[in-house]
């Protein structure tokens, strides 16, 4: 079986800059990776290329064994930073047009979750607060039986007790031979979920660590760490 | 796959055009009273005239308009936040295009018709039909051709430069992505850039093919245009049938270029 990601000396230039240079990467199956790095350190550009939102300058992406095409995105369950959907739409729409477009999608699941979150399938987006919308997405994203989850900031932009309810969804509708791969900046609320950690600085890959390997050889935490190696 | 996104395209270009066009024929049934019931006898002239000028404008305007929201659909479709999705979705970038021109081209020929309608409504008043026979005969002898033939024939053409239209306007927004930024700009000027290289192309084959009226006239159409024998619909047809080639040659080759950019040189910001 082919490893879920692999990135082949993969290089993205903006205007002759490079937003990442000759990154190479191999994810196996059944992990939950952080992605960190401060800003502009190239991690939207490095999920933007895995997604097919981007063309590489230089380099492959690989998912599954296959360069970005119908197939990988069958199988690939994408969060992006920004809104998508379109705000006129009622939820329930929007859970139809999933339905509709993605074989992997569990409507039961995705109208569970709303419930157990007060939100009704009836309110048009537009009516319902930021948070609330953020949540319908990664509810929409988290419906669907994925081999690879990528998660652009998924907890940046909700209260904490939010945060929390969606750390849990994440992991409960997470299966085990499932990939996900999540970027965030808030280190300390997510690295307890955590079981390897990739960090970026400048387009480059400067750290591919277990937590485990971090943890115990290192005797630090990795919020520790991401301050040491990324200290102003 | 395509039907779905079909479905979904038709609603949400649905959402503003079927009202928009709706409310014109609306207006248009209200005009038509208003002619047959002489209320226009009633009101002061100028009254009259503001009301035909408005209704005159608000045929240019929903023509317009119906183009320009069918060109945003394409953009924030595919390239606003939206394109996170749409690009997302395990779709091929070939049946995203053919969806949104099917779409467009649809509501930009539903366009037509309903101008096209609104226009019979209000001149085909009673007085007019009744005299239709006389009018078409004396139209048929001024065509050189059969009135009837000639109004399906016109209507034909609109139809297609109605698909080969938004095929063009795609292009230049999917042109206007390959620039880093100002975009949009860009896709404007592509547009301009391609109406002005086109506007010479027709001015120099119609020099050199002699079909232009008024240039020196070696051509023998220049002549023949001239002449009794050569009708002004002949004449007329004659260009008409060489921009139509034009057109659908320019709109296959805008679509392929199009769909080449959606395969293989997206960029989204």
């Amino acid at each position: 079986m082919d490893p879920i990601l692999q990135c082949q000396s993969l290089t993205k230039e903006y205007n002759h800059f490079p937003a990442l240079s000759d990154f190479s990467l191999t994810l196996e199956r059944g992990q939950i990776v952080g992605l960190l790095g401060p800003s502009g350190s190239g991690k939207s550009t490095l999920i933007k290329l895995i997604n097919g939102l981007l063309t590489p300058t230089s380099g492959k992406v690989l998912i599954d064994g296959m360069a970005p095409c119908t197939r990988t995105k069958e199988i690939v369950s994408y969060l992006p930073e920004r809104t998508y959907l379109n705000d006129w739409m009622k939820v329930r729409e929007i859970i139809a047009y999933f339905d509709d477009f993605y074989a992997n999608f569990v409507k039961e699941r995705a109208l569970e979750m709303l419930e157990r979150l007060g939100i009704s399938p009836d309110a048009r987006l537009r009516t319902l607060s930021k948070g609330s919308r953020e949540k319908v997405q990664l509810i929409l994203v988290m419906s669907r039986d994925a081999d690879l989850y990528i998660l652009d900031e998924p907890i940046g932009g909700v209260d904490p007790a939010a945060r929390q309810y969606i750390l849990s969804t994440i992991l409960s509708n997470y299966n085990e031979n499932a990939t996900i791969l999540l970027s965030t900046h808030l280190i300390a609320e997510i690295e307890n979920i955590l079981d390897r950690v990739l960090f970026l600085q400048n387009g480059q890959l400067i750290l591919n660590h277990s937590v485990d390997e971090i943890r115990f050889q290192q005797k630090k935490s990795i919020d520790t760490l991401f301050r040491e190696v990324f200290q102003c | 796959m395509l039907s779905r996104l079909m479905k979904y395209e038709m609603r949400s270009q649905s959402r503003l055009l079927l009202p928009l066009h709706a409310l014109l024929l609306l207006a248009s049934i209200l005009g038509r009273f208003f002619i047959t019931g002489k209320v226009y006898e009633r009101v002061p002239t100028v009254v009259f005239i503001i009301l035909i000028t408005l209704y005159l404008f608000s045929l240019v305007g929903i023509s317009t308009g119906t183009q320009l929201f069918i060109s945003v659909r394409f953009y924030q479709s595919l390239f606003s936040d939206e394109g996170y999705l749409a690009f997302t979705l395990p779709v091929t970038p070939g049946q995203h295009l053919l969806a949104r021109t099917l779409v467009g081209g649809l509501w930009a020929l539903i366009d037509t018709v309903i101008i096209f309608a609104s226009f019979i409504i209000l001149v085909m008043v009673p007085e007019v039909s009744a005299h239709w026979p006389e009018l078409s005969e004396a139209l048929t002898k001024e065509l050189g051709m059969d009135s009837n033939a000639f109004f399906i024939l016109m209507f034909l053409l609109n139809c297609i430069s109605a698909f080969t239209g938004i095929i063009l306007i795609y292009f230049c927004i999917a042109v206007g992505q390959l620039f880093s930024k100002h975009r949009i700009l860009m896709a404007l000027l592509t547009y301009l850039g391609l109406t002005a290289l086109v506007s010479v192309i027709v001015l120099l084959t119609s020099v050199l093919s002699g079909t232009l009226p008024n240039t020196i006239g070696f051509g023998s159409e220049t002549t023949r245009f001239f002449t009794e024998s050569y009708s002004q619909t002949e004449y007329f047809l004659s260009i008409t049938k060489n921009s139509l080639i034009l057109a659908i040659v320019q709109a296959v080759i805008a679509y392929v270029i199009t769909h080449y950019i959606l395969s293989k040189k997206i960029n989204l910001n």
